[in-house]
C-alpha cells in the first residue's frame, strides 16, 4: 500500500511530473499532449524497474504494413496503466503475412504472448470494381476475408488486429460508402465480416469508431506518411495505443469488473438524505433528472455485458435504498447492485470491503463518485483502484465512463453475460471493515479552512435556507425567518469550508443563545456535503469560546429525533453532550462549556471574516 | 512581416530538442550536428522536425532539411524563412 508518508499531497494540484507511476491510473492521461505522453512513455521505458514493478510481464510483438517504432515506444506506458509490465517488439514493416508463413522466423522460435496485427487499407487486396453489382461488391469482401482466415490459421499465440481503416479519399464520391463498388463500403463489409469469421484466436478492434473519435485530421497524414511511413499523426498515438492496450488486457483478463457508484449526485441528483424522495432530480420531469436516467441506462447497459455493480455511499442504509426501493424514475433496481454499501466510514475503507465481498483484487474495481474530495482520497489510498473524473454535466458521465475504456471487452463469453447475474446472487451487505488509512495526513493535506461569516446581506439567505433544508445534522425542526436571524446575528455561527480543491460555501450553522447561567443552542445544521470533514468540531471548539465569552459554564440543547438525524444520536455524546431529561418536544442534552478531551484533530485554519 | 533573430530560434530549437530527447539540461550551440546527441537519429529526426513545425507554426519541406549540416544551418533556414514571409 502507499505509504503517505509525513508530507501528504499537500499543495499538489496535479501529480508531479517526474513521478511516472502516478499516471497510470490517472484518468486525463489521455488529454494531454501527445509529446507530453511520448516523452513519460520514453522515461518509463528507461526505466526498468519501475516498468517491471507495474504488475505481471507480457511480451508483445507488433506487425504492421507501416512503421511502428513510435507506436511500440507508447504500448508500455498505456500496458502500464492497465496493470500490464509489456515488452513490445517490432517485426518489419510491410511484413505481416511473411511473418506469419515463414516458419523457421523469430515469430516461431520465441513465441510472444500476443501478437498486435496492424493493416491498413492499403493492404486491401481484392478491391471491388467501381460501378460493379452488389454480388460482384461481395464476392470481393469473401475474398478478402478467405485471405485473412488464411492467414490466421498460422497464429502461433493470440492476435489483436485493427481492423481496416477507412480511407480518406473517396473517388466515388458520396457513393464510396454505400453503393457496390465503393471503397469505404469495401472496407466497412469486410470489417463486419472478418468479426463475424474471426476464431477465437483472434480479437478485432473497431478502427472505424477510432478514427471518427479522432477525427479523419489525425488520423490521415498522407505528409507523414511519405516521410516516414506512419500514415496517422503523432496525435492520434496516444489514442491508438491505449485502445490496443485495452483491448489486450481485456483479452488478458486484466480487464476492470467493477463498477463502483456514489449515489447521491452521481446516481441522481440532489442528497436524498435532505431533500427526500420527492426532491430528487431523476426521471424526465427536468432536464437534470432525465441526464441521470440516462447514467442509469448506460450503467444497467453496462451491466447486461457483464460489468458487476456495487454502490459506496455516505448515507444511511435504510436513505441509500429508498429510491432504489421507492422512486419511478430509477432504471437500476437494488437486484442490479452485487454489493451495496452505505454508511459513513471513508470510502477507501469501504472499496476494501467490497473488493473482499466480491473477492476480487482492488484492480478490479473502477470508482464514479462526483466528488473531487473522495476521488482524491481515493486515489491516495489505493492507487490500483481506477478513479473516474466524472465531469460536471451528469449528461456527460456516462460518455466519461466510456472514453477511459475503464471496462473494455474482447469477445463477450457466455460468462461475461453471467457474471453480473452470478455476483448479485451471493451479495450480501455486511459492515464495512475499517482499514488503518492515513485519514489523519489526507485530511490536513486538504488544507482546509473554516471562515466565520457575519451575518449580513451576502450571508443571511443562505443561512436562513441551511437552517430550513438540512435533515440529517439537524438538532430539531426549528427554523427562523431572515428577521430573527438578523435580529440574533451577534449570536448566530456560520462557518463557510474551503480546501485546496473547493470552496463549499456556507456548510454550517449555529444559532446560539447566552442565558445567565447556560449557553442555549437553539439549533445547530450542518450541510451533508460535508460530513467527515470535522467541520462540527470546529463548530464545538467555536461554542465553548462563546460559552466562556457569555461567563456561563454549561450548554444546553434540544435533541429532537426524525426519521433523518438520527447520526446525531452517536456524535452528541462525543461533542460533551449527555442526555438531561426529556423536555417538551424533545430530549434536552446539556454539556459542560468546554468542548471534551479526546476529540479528533479537525486540522483547520479558522478566520474571522 | 515576422522576424526572428538567430538568438530567438536556438532558443526555441534548444526547447524542441530537449523536449523530444527529454534533457532539461541539454545545450545547442550553432556548431552541434547529429554526431554530437546520441539518440538523434533518423526516428528522432522526424520528431524533431515536427516539433519545430509546431514551434514555429510553420510547414519545412524535408527535402531542404535533410541537406543542413548543423544546428546553425537550421538556425540560418528558420530566419530566412521568417523573413521571406
Amino acid at each position: 500500500m502507499k505509504n503517505t508518508g509525513k508530507m501528504p499531497a499537500r499543495a499538489r494540484t496535479s501529480p508531479p511530473k517526474e513521478d511516472i507511476p502516478s499516471f497510470y491510473g490517472g484518468a486525463d492521461l489521455l488529454s494531454r499532449p501527445a509529446e507530453e505522453i511520448t516523452r513519460l512513455a520514453k522515461r518509463l521505458n528507461k526505466d526498468k524497474a519501475a516498468l517491471a514493478a507495474v504488475g505481471p510481464g507480457i511480451r508483445v510483438t507488433v506487425l504492421s504494413s507501416f512503421l511502428t517504432d513510435y507506436l511500440a515506444e507508447m504500448l508500455p506506458l498505456m500496458f502500464a496503466r492497465r496493470g500490464m509490465a509489456a515488452t513490445v517488439t517490432t517485426g518489419d514493416y510491410g511484413a505481416i503475412a511473411p511473418a506469419l508463413l515463414e516458419k523457421k522466423g523469430v515469430l516461431f522460435a520465441d513465441t510472444p504472448d500476443f501478437l498486435i496485427l496492424l493493416p491498413t487499407h492499403r493492404d486491401l487486396a481484392h478491391l471491388p470494381a467501381p460501378g460493379c453489382d452488389a454480388r460482384a461488391a461481395e464476392k470481393a469482401v469473401k475474398k478478402e476475408v478467405a485471405l485473412w482466415m488464411d492467414l490466421w490459421a498460422h497464429l502461433p499465440c493470440p492476435a489483436v488486429q485493427l481492423s481496416f481503416d477507412p480511407p480518406l479519399l473517396r473517388p466515388r464520391g458520396d457513393q464510396d460508402g454505400l453503393a457496390p463498388g465503393g471503397l469505404v463500403r469495401h472496407v466497412r463489409r469486410v470489417n463486419m465480416e472478418l468479426s463475424d469469421q474471426a476464431p477465437p484466436q483472434v480479437t478485432l478492434l473497431d478502427c472505424e469508431h477510432l478514427v471518427q473519435r479522432l477525427g479523419q485530421d489525425k488520423w490521415h497524414d498522407p505528409r507523414l506518411y511519405h516521410m516516414c511511413k506512419q500514415p496517422f499523426s503523432f496525435e492520434a498515438l496516444p489514442e491508438l495505443a491505449d485502445s490496443l492496450a485495452a483491448t489486450l488486457s481485456a483479452r488478458a483478463g486484466h480487464g476492470r469488473k467493477v463498477l463502483v457508484l456514489d449515489l447521491d449526485n452521481t446516481l441522481w441528483g440532489g442528497v436524498v438524505g435532505d431533500v427526500g424522495l420527492e426532491g430528487l432530480e431523476l426521471g424526465p420531469e427536468t432536464p437534470e433528472g432525465e441526464a441521470f436516467t440516462a447514467f442509469q441506462e448506460y450503467v444497467a447497459a453496462l451491466s447486461q455485458r457483464g460489468v458487476i455493480l456495487a454502490v459506496c455511499s455516505k448515507n444511511t442504509e435504510k436513505m441509500a435504498r429508498l429510491p432504489f426501493r421507492e422512486h419511478s424514475g430509477m432504471v437500476l433496481g437494488e437486484s442490479d447492485i452485487a454489493c451495496f454499501i452505505a454508511n459513513f466510514e471513508d470510502k477507501a475503507s469501504n472499496l476494501l470491503a467490497i473488493a473482499e465481498e466480491l473477492n476480487l483484487g482492488l484492480n478490479a474495481l473502477v470508482l464514479a463518485d462526483d466528488s473531487p474530495v473522495e476521488r482524491a482520497w481515493v486515489r491516495e489510498q489505493l492507487p490500483e483502484v481506477l478513479v473516474l473524473d466524472l465531469p460536471e454535466e451528469p449528461a456527460d458521465f456516462p460518455r466519461a465512463i466510456d472514453e477511459a475504456k475503464a471496462f473494455p471487452s474482447g469477445r463477450l463469453t457466455q460468462e461475461d453475460l453471467e457474471r453480473a447475474a452470478s455476483y448479485q446472487a451471493r451479495a450480501q451487505t455486511r459492515g464495512a471493515m475499517s482499514r488503518a488509512v492515513d485519514m489523519e495526513a489526507f485530511l490536513a493535506g486538504l488544507e482546509p479552512q473554516a471562515t466565520i461569516e457575519p451575518v449580513g446581506p451576502g450571508s443571511l439567505d443562505r443561512i436562513v435556507q441551511l437552517i430550513a433544508k438540512t435533515n440529517q445534522f439537524k438538532l430539531n425542526p426549528r427554523v427562523f425567518s431572515t428577521d430573527e436571524i438578523s435580529k440574533r446575528a451577534e449570536h448566530v455561527l456560520a462557518l463557510r469550508l474551503r480546501d485546496r480543491l473547493q470552496d463549499y460555501g456556507i456548510v454550517s450553522v449555529a444559532v446560539l443563545e447566552p442565558g445567565d447561567e447556560v449557553l442555549t443552542i437553539e439549533n445547530w445544521v450542518m450541510s451533508c456535503r460535508v460530513f467527515s470533514r470535522r467541520l462540527e468540531y470546529v463548530m464545538r471548539h467555536l461554542i465553548s469560546e462563546r460559552a466562556r465569552k457569555a461567563g456561563v459554564e454549561h450548554l444546553h440543547l434540544v435533541y429532537q429525533q426524525s426519521d433523518r438525524n438520527g447520526l446525531l444520536v452517536d456524535l452528541l455524546p462525543e461533542l460533551g453532550f449527555a442526555s438531561g431529561g426529556e423536555s417538551g418536544e424533545g430530549a434536552a442534552w446539556v454539556s459542560a462549556a468546554d468542548s471534551p478531551d479526546g476529540m479528533p484533530a479537525h486540522h483547520m485554519t479558522i478566520i474571522c471574516s | 512581416m515576422m522576424l526572428i533573430s538567430p538568438d530567438q530560434a536556438l532558443t526555441i530549437l534548444t526547447e524542441v530538442f530537449r523536449e523530444v530527447f527529454d534533457e532539461e539540461g541539454l545545450v545547442l550551440t550553432l556548431e552541434t550536428t547529429a554526431d554530437d546527441i546520441e539518440e538523434w537519429d533518423s526516428l528522432n529526426q522526424i520528431k524533431l522536425i515536427i516539433g519545430c513545425e509546431k514551434a514555429f507554426d510553420i510547414r519545412l519541406k524535408p527535402r531542404e532539411i535533410n541537406g543542413l549540416q548543423n544546428v546553425g544551418e537550421m538556425v540560418d533556414h528558420l530566419v530566412r524563412h521568417f523573413s521571406s514571409v
